[in-house]
């Protein structure tokens, strides 16, 4: 009975483990669209250009009709742009640096 | 007589009392290990800025004496690329002998005196004659947070082979401090390539053609660039709201307080979607952005402040958490987040154009 309950806690325990460190690997390596769009978004939230939002995300869709990015991708930039119209610029930015820090040494 | 009896002295501690200590120790050391290398990198932060500040300070000593800032480098001057043997001259970029950097040229006004007076600075930087001494290693160039190493480096080529120059190998002494070359640069196009598009407003985007025939004053809005002879009295944006000097650590790429090399390029030494090697000149210089009329896919000019995480060997670089030390035209350093104003940072690195600089 004892030791169910402790095999029980350490398999809890290691899928802790393993979603923590899964949450902390960050962005995976995107296509080279997806780069670029990033880095506009960086400008946009760095200039706060809510004109400009509106055409990176006029962009991200046409670039996933056109199939140059994958749907995974449009929503990772999706979610930076939703985060940017909800008025949380800075946070928006700060996601958008890590998303290309993440493609270095790649 | 009664015989009295106590119990026996224990020998040690039971395995779940050490447990214990070594978990109550632990604790302590992971609550205590996050400040010390807090103050540990606040020092380390200190001496940057320390070392920003004096050679602020010898740019200026510099200027006293000779009525003008240092040039970023110097390089035989020529208008079609033809000259004598030995310059030297590269074929793109018509770089040139003695090559000499604005840091070399600073060396007797940061108590270096001896480095300098054993160069022979009629000669070019790389010239065996002096092949030991340029690989000094002077602490005021380095920021001791810069985990890319201090040690003097082997310059290389375009395809990342050793740069062989005159039968030999050249190695330079580090720095992890670069000199500003304005928004605009033209490395490796200031030679062979005759005309060249600038930013004549960043804000409307216009952009001119420009003829530049070897004369990299024609595309530079800088204070320093090849053969550049910059007075306090051309930086019409005020010396207080243009950035001179900042960081390039040497995690990035390798920069050197010597000189450039014809035909030498900055390798990353970790690679972006986007960065790649460039030509010599960005061995002491990096520029800010925007350049050659660049604008990233919706139209906006491309920037890059300290830490873009494009990672150009051509922008600055630092370790620092949240951005980097600059040095202004005025001598004071400043620390200047990675998240700067975009169109800002632009500003803060021209030398002339008029904007009006806010708060950074």
């Amino acid at each position: 009975m004892r030791t169910s309950m402790l095999r029980k806690c350490f398999c809890g325990m290691l899928l802790m483990v393993v979603v923590v460190q899964l949450n902390a690997c960050g962005y995976p390596e995107v296509s080279p669209k997806t780069y670029e769009i990033s880095k506009a978004l960086y400008s946009v939230c760095n200039q706060k250009s809510e004109e400009r939002l509106r055409a990176v995300k006029a962009l991200i869709q046409s670039s996933l009709s056109n199939k140059e990015i994958s749907v995974s991708e449009a929503d990772m930039l999706n979610e930076i742009v939703a985060q940017a119209q909800a008025d949380e610029w800075e946070e928006a930015m700060l996601e958008s640096r890590n998303l290309m820090e993440d493609q270095a040494g790649r | 007589m009664n015989n009295l009896r106590f119990p026996e002295a224990r020998r040690g501690f039971t395995l779940i009392e050490l447990l214990v200590v070594i978990a109550i120790i632990a604790t302590l050391i992971a609550l205590l290990l996050p400040a010390v290398q807090q103050a540990r990198e606040a020092a380390r932060r200190s001496q940057c800025k320390n070392h920003l500040k004096q050679l602020g300070l010898a740019l200026h000593n510099y200027h006293e004496t000779h009525s003008a800032f240092p040039a970023g480098y110097f390089s035989y001057a020529t208008s079609n690329g033809a000259g004598p043997a030995w310059a030297n001259i590269d074929p793109d970029s018509w770089d040139a002998a003695p090559g000499w950097s604005w840091s070399a040229m600073l060396l007797p006004y940061l108590d270096q005196a001896n480095v300098y007076n054993a160069l022979n600075v009629n000669s070019a930087c790389w010239d065996a004659g002096h092949a030991g001494i340029v690989q000094a290693k002077i602490p005021v160039f380095l920021c001791p947070t810069s985990s890319g190493g201090d040690e003097p480096f082997t310059l290389q080529d375009a395809t990342g082979g050793s740069l062989v120059m005159g039968g030999s190998t050249v190695r330079f002494g580090r720095s992890h401090y670069v000199a500003s070359h304005g928004q605009e640069s033209c490395w490796g196009d200031c030679g062979s390539i005759t005309t060249g598009t600038i930013f004549t407003d960043i804000y409307t985007k216009a952009t001119t053609t420009v003829t530049i025939n070897g004369d990299a004053s024609r595309v530079a809005d800088g204070p320093f660039f090849r053969n550049s002879r910059t007075k306090l009295r051309d930086i019409t944006d005020g010396s207080t709201n243009t950035v001179f000097l900042g960081e390039h650590s040497s995690k990035l790429s390798d920069k050197t307080w010597v000189g450039v090399v014809p035909g030498a390029f900055t390798h990353p030494r970790f690679s972006t979607p986007e960065n790649g090697p460039d030509a010599a000149a960005t061995l002491t210089l990096v520029h800010a952005g925007p350049s050659g009329g660049e604008l990233d896919i919706t139209g906006f000019p491309i920037i890059h402040p300290t830490n873009f995480p494009t990672f150009h060997v051509g922008q600055m670089f630092s370790e620092h958490t949240g951005g980097g030390h600059v040095c202004m035209g005025d001598g004071s350093v400043r620390f200047v987040s990675e998240n700067i104003d975009l169109l800002l940072w632009a500003e803060l690195a021209s030398i002339g154009e008029g904007e009006v600089i806010g708060e950074f």
